[in-house]
């Protein structure tokens, strides 16, 4: 404040100096003239300043502030603070592949995912790394609403080869799969996935259950559903349907090496209201696949859901 | 502390100026060599040196990205280039406000280091032109202040429109400034000059430089920006009768109208009111442009951002420029005298025909321009005048002014006679090229107004070159070689951009096609293949990068842009440019066709003889420089020295250090 008072008043001052100068060489009133003018231009010029000055103000220039931040706890600071604490450690450090993928998940948070992933594209040309690809493939089926694109799936193949136990990718590429109809290869994935999993880790039971629900989905073989009841009276439905489950058995007795097909027998049972019919096809399905734990742990996440007893076959 | 010493700055420069149009006025009632007039002249020296160190401490705390300054943040960002940290100075309103005002400063200290050599004329229009800038610092300091602060300040800033993040935004609104603010010289001498009664002779050679420069600065500035327009906006046009282009160009017909009717007025005194007249309002249609841009008024991509409240000001501003110079004008526009009469086959009267075609043109581009406003105060139904109101009504006068253009040179003043011109143009000589021109546009199927507009161009750049060639004998000085030179460019100039405006105007249609890479497509006969489309990301934005090569020889790479910080995408056109003309093209996002394959939305397009319009503004620019220059160098015409030795002999002696400057 004093300083900058001091700097106004010397230039004010100096301006009026040199304002009257060609007056007061003159004597008489034109000196009275100069000196009066110097006056009113520097008093003016505070007095113009005052209307709007703001002299207690400090400046804030960026590059300060940041080295405050940077002593910072970043927990104790501000999103928006917080986000250009990031910006500035992967300015700082652009081969620091954490702070850039942190960046670029806050990013994705707070929908700014072109930004998200080509900071993950940065990221990944410096080195190749499966969290950074499952980050982008996820990254970019936010930004197209939960499609799996063809980069997303390329981003979640190239994870998935780069570390096959890491369980995103391979659970993402078992959704692309079974998106794609193809049962066998979603279970092959997601039950490898469980496979691998401790049996006490959160996400295995979260990944369990939500494959067991998607695999025991009845599949329509891409007809309409709606087609195949259309003017049927309820017991020709009921009649139908239940036709269709004891194919299903039917077909599951000649060729038993089907997960899905077991989580869809069983699903379909209870839905005939038969618990025990349901108990026993995944009791026959564990016992084919008793060499498969990820296959197993789906089966029993459906049994699970249905508190179901485990049963031998 | 940077930032309140910068309002310090601005808060002083407004009282100096203040002091500058007081103190010069009493220097100018004492003859314009006492204290009170060097006063003035001093009040001006503090007001650009004040102005320009708070334009310096703006671009300093744009490179220390101080966020606390709420036009660095709205305008700025830290991952910014350093050229754009720099140019964003001047690419919002406040900064490029500053600037103005800065250049009005700099113009005043022109006029009072190098103004009227008589000095009694140059301290009036030294205190007309503290006036002015007064109102402008004013305005800056209390409405428009870059270094109004925002507490708390945001820890990063909004980023600079990406579409002005563009190396030629950063030169083209400091030549578009010199060029709007350079008129308030003329403003300032022509107002001054009503004051003193000078004569229309001695006011028309006083004010002539600095129209001319001004004008020269002006054409420069549009032409950057009709350039920037082309390239950066990603759909090839130029020009689009556009409110902020008709605001600019408003005043640089008006300017083309003054600088040759003062030409008349100070070698025949012809037209002495007329050229007053036109220097008063080319200047006001100057703050017009000023009050269409920054008020909020009219919408367009060239638009400052919208505040009623500023425009309140600039159009007080106009108001007293405006009441001022009229009220002057009516009271004195007898005393400018009467010119010697002139025949009809006069070089004057061409010069005087061609100026109202080009006031007439700016009137029909004003009302264009205001129509929708009116409507809009009137609460009508809303419309918008377009480039089919523009083109029917304002594109046939300048078809016009330009055929008439290259007659007035082979004419004489006074008496006239068109028999030696004409004979001296060989004028069939002169029809040969028009018809080649026509023919050709004709053969490939041109728009009329497109074939008379080429055959004009022809016809002008047809009369320039025998201007060159005949007169240069008959130029013996350096001083006359350098006009002539000056002359016949600048018409070269105009004859080029009717050519290119021409050609443009009668391009094949634009072709918008999904190309996967490898494919290709076809456009005025030059195949294009997207070979592959790359990232490219720049410090503050990411790019798609596609390579199209065309005819399988040269490359063209046009990018898709998107800005996260300003949250904008941009499409950077690839320009393929022969002797031919540009093959134009920009790429657009990556979808997937019907057929399932993923490909890029690619616009083409052929601009045949574009770069005609570049030459001919170099041309014109250049042009205008070599005729300053000559009319520095070279001093007044005999018949207004005699008359300026008169008035000189009348006033005093020309004081020290009063600057030896020619006006």
């Amino acid at each position: 404040m004093i300083v900058f008072t001091l700097i106004c008043v010397a230039l004010g001052a100096l301006a009026a100096i040199w304002l009257a100068r060609p007056l007061l060489g003159e004597g008489g009133p034109a000196r009275m003239v100069g000196l009066g003018a110097g006056a009113v231009l520097a008093i003016g010029a505070l007095a113009a300043y005052a209307v709007n000055g703001m002299p207690d103000a400090p400046g804030a220039p960026y590059e300060p502030r940041m080295a405050a931040l940077r002593d910072v706890d970043p927990a104790t600071l501000s999103p928006a603070e917080q986000e250009e604490w990031l910006r500035d450690v992967v300015r700082r450090e652009p081969a620091d592949l954490d702070s850039r993928r942190l960046l670029a998940r806050y990013l994705a948070s707070t929908d700014r995912h072109l930004e998200a992933i080509a900071h993950l594209e940065q990221a990944l040309r410096l080195r190749t790394d499966a969290r950074l690809l499952t980050d982008l493939g996820q990254i970019i089926m936010e930004l197209n609403e939960g499609v799996m694109t063809p980069e997303a799936r390329r981003a979640f193949r190239a994870a998935h080869d780069e570390d096959p136990a890491r369980p995103e990718a391979a659970y993402f590429l078992g959704a692309a799969a079974y998106e794609d109809g193809d049962r066998n290869t979603a279970a092959a994935y997601w039950g490898g996935i469980l496979a691998r999993l401790e049996a006490d880790d959160p996400n295995r039971m979260l990944i369990a259950s939500r494959a067991a629900d998607l695999l025991s989905r009845p599949s329509m073989g891409g007809g309409d559903p709606a087609a195949l009841t259309e003017g049927a009276e309820r017991p020709d439905i009921e009649a139908m349907i239940a036709g269709m489950i004891d194919g299903l058995e039917q077909r599951l007795d000649d060729d038993p090496h089907d997960v899905s097909g077991w989580l869809t027998l069983a699903r379909a049972r209870m839905m005939q209201d038969d618990p025990a019919s349901a108990a026993r096809a995944l009791a026959r399905g564990r016992a084919v696949f008793s060499e498969d734990p990820g296959a197993r742990a789906l089966l029993g996440a459906l049994g699970d859901a249905f508190e179901l007893e485990e049963t031998d076959a | 502390m940077i930032a309140e010493i910068g309002r310090f700055l601005i808060a002083l420069a407004f009282i100096a100026c203040l002091a500058q149009t007081l103190l010069a006025w009493r220097g100018a009632d004492q003859g314009g060599r006492s204290g009170a007039a060097r006063a003035g002249a001093a009040a001006a020296e503090i007001a650009v040196i004040a102005a320009g160190l708070a334009f310096l401490l703006l671009i300093i705390s744009f490179l220390r990205s101080d966020f606390s300054i709420a036009y660095v943040a709205s305008h700025s960002h830290v991952d910014k280039p350093l050229i754009y940290k720099i140019s964003g100075a001047w690419g919002g309103h406040e900064g490029s406000m500053l600037l103005w005002c800065w250049i009005l400063a700099l113009f005043g200290l022109g006029l009072a280091r190098i103004g009227p050599k008589d000095l009694a004329l140059r301290s009036r229009a030294v205190s007309f032109q503290g006036l002015l800038s007064t109102l402008f610092f004013a305005f800056l300091a209390f409405a428009s202040n870059p270094f109004e602060r925002i507490l708390p300040a945001p820890i990063q800033g909004a980023d600079l429109n990406p579409i002005l993040q563009d190396p030629l935004l950063a030169i083209h609104p400091p030549m578009l400034y010199v060029g709007y603010v350079g008129l308030s010289a003329a403003f300032a001498i022509a107002a001054a000059g009503l004051v003193q009664r000078s004569g229309g002779r001695a006011l028309a050679s006083a004010l002539r430089p600095w129209a001319l420069g001004a004008w020269a600065s002006l054409t420069a500035g549009i032409a950057l920006g009709a350039w920037w327009a082309y390239y950066e906006l990603g759909w090839g046009g130029w020009w689009f009768w556009d409110p902020v282009e008709n605001a600019s160009f408003m005043p640089w017909l008006l300017g083309a109208a003054l600088i040759h009717s003062a030409i008349a007025t100070e070698k025949r005194g012809a037209f002495p009111g007329w050229t007053v007249f036109l220097a008063l309002i080319a200047y006001i249609l100057s703050i017009l442009g000023a009050f269409l841009v920054r008020s909020g008024v009219i919408t367009s991509v060239h638009a400052f951002a919208l505040d009623p409240e500023r425009g309140v000001w600039i159009l007080g501003m106009l108001g007293v420029s405006a009441v001022a110079g009229f009220f002057l004008f009516a009271l004195r526009a007898g005393s400018l005298g009467e010119g010697d009469g002139f025949e009809p086959t006069s070089r004057e009267a061409f010069i005087g025909a061609n100026n109202l075609l080009l006031a007439v043109t700016a009137g029909v581009v004003l009302i264009g321009t205001l129509y929708p406003l009116f409507v809009d105060i009137m609460g009508w139904p809303m419309i918008s005048v377009g480039p089919p109101y523009f083109d029917a009504s304002a594109t046939p006068l300048l078809i016009l002014a330009a055929a008439l253009m290259p007659l007035a040179p082979f004419l004489p003043w006074a008496n006239g006679g068109a028999k030696p011109g004409l004979k001296q143009m060989r004028a069939a000589l002169l029809l040969l090229p028009v018809a080649g021109v026509v023919i050709a546009f004709v053969w490939f199927g041109a728009p009329v107004m497109a074939v008379a507009a080429g055959g004009v161009g022809a016809w002008a750049l047809a009369g320039a070159a025998m201007d060159a060639r005949i007169h240069w004998q008959t130029a013996k000085s350096r001083t006359a070689r350098l006009a002539l030179s000056g002359r016949a460019l600048a018409h070269a100039g105009v004859g080029f951009i009717a050519l290119g405006g021409a050609a443009d105007a009668s391009r094949p249609a634009d072709i918008h096609r999904a190309l996967a890479p490898g494919e290709s497509m076809t456009i005025a006969g030059r195949t294009l293949t997207l070979e592959d489309v790359r990232r490219a990301d720049g410090p503050n934005f990411m790019a798609d990068r596609a390579t199209i090569r065309v005819d399988g020889r040269s490359t063209v790479r046009p990018e898709r842009r998107f800005y996260p910080a300003a949250n904008q995408t941009t499409r950077e056109v690839g320009l393929g440019s022969d002797v031919r003309g540009d093959i134009y093209l920009s790429i657009g996002e990556a979808r997937t066709r019907e057929d399932g394959v993923m490909a890029y939305e690619v616009r083409a397009a052929f601009h045949p003889l574009v770069w005609m319009l570049g030459l001919g503004a170099f041309l014109v620019v250049t042009g205008g420089g070599l005729a300053l220059c000559a009319r520095v160098t070279g001093g007044v015409p005999a018949k207004v020295k005699v008359k300026v030795k008169r008035e000189s002999a009348e006033a005093p002696e020309t004081p020290a250090g009063a600057g030896s400057g020619q006006a």
